[in-house]
């Protein structure tokens, strides 16, 4: 009888421990009671080392400086088109005022930024910013719907698109700059700082000559190269993951892609957009996508 | 559920030990009829032919002795010379002539005996002990006899179903082995084992699979379903090896007492001892 007992509890425990329901507790699991709010949902593109991009409508312009091709993919990550030439050497930047998107890049011949049109995109940029041979290397650009904010690694300068002139140049000096977004919500220029590990905001001053002014800096512990704003969050990838904050005040709010195995985590900070409610990581070969 | 039963029939003369250990099933009062029936290999089946034998044993110092005591020494001889065949023969003859010789009944008990035919010696002893209740000899090969047959009897009285199941819970198939159904005993135990072995792969797969999951930054959804596929799988032979296990424990104790426990071994039955081995579904 004892040897009955000590099996039936035996069998009775193996049973328990076989039945020990699973629970979805990933918080990069949606469907778990801890999920954090953002998840890995799969990857744009294929470069040999993709410089910058831009979300434009439902599309995601890219550029690689080694391949010096400008791509144009579909937020679900299909290819539409990609050329090259155009005057297009080694390009470092792309944005777009929702209307055109510009590409800056290190010709130096003309040390232009060069404008093109979506719908009728081809390897002829339509205009070139300005339409003249410039000393300037510009690298990143931001677009307003009157102007275009072109960086250089240490300066900012201010082109009228529609005199198509440059009207002038931030007065501060900057570091190294990595990113500069225009955003609309706050009509305010912000601009990464790599080598201070910063982003500062500036108001343009409308005024002839337009210029910009020094607004606040978030500062980073952690090296940075882009970000991304939505709404009232700014979005900073680090090598720490994705770090959300408050535009306003810089507070942090939580970070995500920071957790587990696979290819859901960001692990260097890269170029950074927005696409409705989903952050686009740039990687150097490829753009992370991440959701709700 | 069919059913299958084999018999492989010896004859009792062929293995002494199995006889000796049935000899409590086997009805001992048989007619004297049957021994005749016993010799007829050596071609002598009547006394008048057991006379003819006697004659042609006779040497001339049984001049004066009596035929039964004629028939006696004749037996004797041939017992020390190893023929109990035929000195059964002659001691047969005196107890047919003389049925109170103790004597030859004794030494007809211990022809049947080194003739291995138990269930005659037997007999024989219960006779000499008949006519002298406290003949050593015959005492103790009935105390021999009768330890067996109690040891046989005690065997059968105190099988409950109990030991077939506390065996079957304690490894699957062994009540049905103990209860001679091998055959079943061995599918019930592999069975098990198959059912354990899967279970535990499949729960050790889970563990692999959830702490994968858990660990997941992409297609949490189907890492999530691979742990919930193992897990389920991992159910379905933990119930498929605990359903085995109490079906095998209900059997044993159903079966404690079926035809093949009974038949297993040996089975005596119309005066034949039959080597058994039962196969039941």
């Amino acid at each position: 009888m004892k040897n009955l007992r000590l099996a039936l509890l035996l069998a009775v425990v193996a049973v328990f421990y076989g039945c020990t329901t699973l629970n979805r507790v990933n918080p990069t699991d949606p469907q778990a009671g801890n999920y954090i709010g953002m998840h890995y949902l799969g990857a744009i593109g294929d470069f040999t080392k993709l410089e910058d991009f831009n979300v434009m409508g439902d599309a995601v312009w890219c550029v690689d400086s080694v391949t010096n091709n400008v791509y144009k993919y579909s937020t679900s990550g299909d290819l539409i088109f990609s050329f090259t030439g155009g005057g297009i050497t080694a390009p470092t930047g792309i944005c777009s005022d929702n209307t055109f998107f510009y590409v800056a890049d290190k010709d130096t011949v003309y040390r232009n930024i060069k404008r093109f049109d979506p719908a009728y995109v081809s390897n002829t940029a339509q205009v070139q910013l300005p339409n003249y041979s410039s000393t300037y290397n510009f690298i990143k650009c931001a677009a307003s719907p009157l102007y275009l904010y072109a960086a250089t690694s240490t300066a900012v300068y201010i082109f009228d698109t529609t005199a198509n002139s440059l009207t002038a140049a931030s007065p501060y000096v900057f570091t190294n700059i990595s990113d500069i977004k225009y955003n609309p919500g706050t009509n305010e220029v912000v601009v990464a700082d790599s080598g201070s590990n910063s982003i500062l905001i500036f108001t343009p001053v409308l005024t002839n000559p337009p210029a910009l002014t020094y607004q606040r800096q978030l500062v980073f512990t952690e090296g940075i190269i882009g970000f991304g704003i939505k709404d009232s969050y700014i979005y900073v990838p680090t090598v720490t993951g994705i770090h959300q904050y408050y535009y306003n005040t810089g507070v942090a709010v939580k970070t995500f892609a920071n957790f587990g195995e696979g290819s859901g985590k960001i692990s260097a900070p890269g170029p950074c957009g927005i696409y409705g409610n989903n952050v686009l990581v740039g990687t150097g070969t490829t753009i992370k996508y991440f959701g709700p | 559920m069919g059913n299958i039963f084999f018999k492989i029939s010896l004859t009792v003369s062929l293995i002494l030990p199995a006889s000796l250990v049935c000899a409590a099933d086997v009805d001992f009062n048989l007619p004297h009829t049957v021994i005749n029936a016993q010799t007829r290999n050596g071609g002598i089946t009547t006394n008048q032919s057991v006379q003819a034998l006697a004659e042609s044993q006779t040497a001339p110092g049984d001049a004066g002795l009596s035929k039964t005591e004629q028939y006696f020494r004749y037996g004797e001889k041939l017992f020390k010379a190893r023929d109990y065949l035929n000195a059964l023969k002659y001691f047969y003859a005196v107890t047919k002539a003389d049925p109170k010789n103790v004597k030859a009944w004794k030494q007809t008990a211990f022809c049947y005996y080194k003739l291995n035919k138990h269930n005659y010696a037997y007999n024989a002893f219960k006779t000499v002990l008949k006519y002298n209740s406290s003949d050593k000899d015959a005492l103790e090969f009935m105390d021999y006899y009768k330890t067996i047959i109690d040891k046989n009897t005690k065997a059968k009285v105190i099988r409950q179903p109990i030991d077939s199941i506390w065996r079957s819970a304690v490894l699957p198939g062994f009540g049905q082995i103990y209860n001679n159904q091998i055959a079943k005993g061995l599918v019930v135990g592999s069975a098990f084992i198959v059912a354990v072995g899967l279970t535990l792969y499949d729960v050790s797969d889970e563990k692999i699979k959830y702490e994968k999951y858990k660990k997941a930054n992409e297609n949490q959804d189907i890492a999530f379903k691979q742990a919930q596929d193992s897990w389920t799988l991992a159910l379905v032979w933990g119930i498929i090896a605990g359903g085995v296990y109490a079906a095998g424990i209900v059997d044993a104790g159903l079966s404690y007492n079926c035809d093949e426990v009974r038949s297993a071994g040996i089975l005596i039955k119309d005066n034949a001892v039959y080597l058994a081995a039962g196969y039941r579904w």
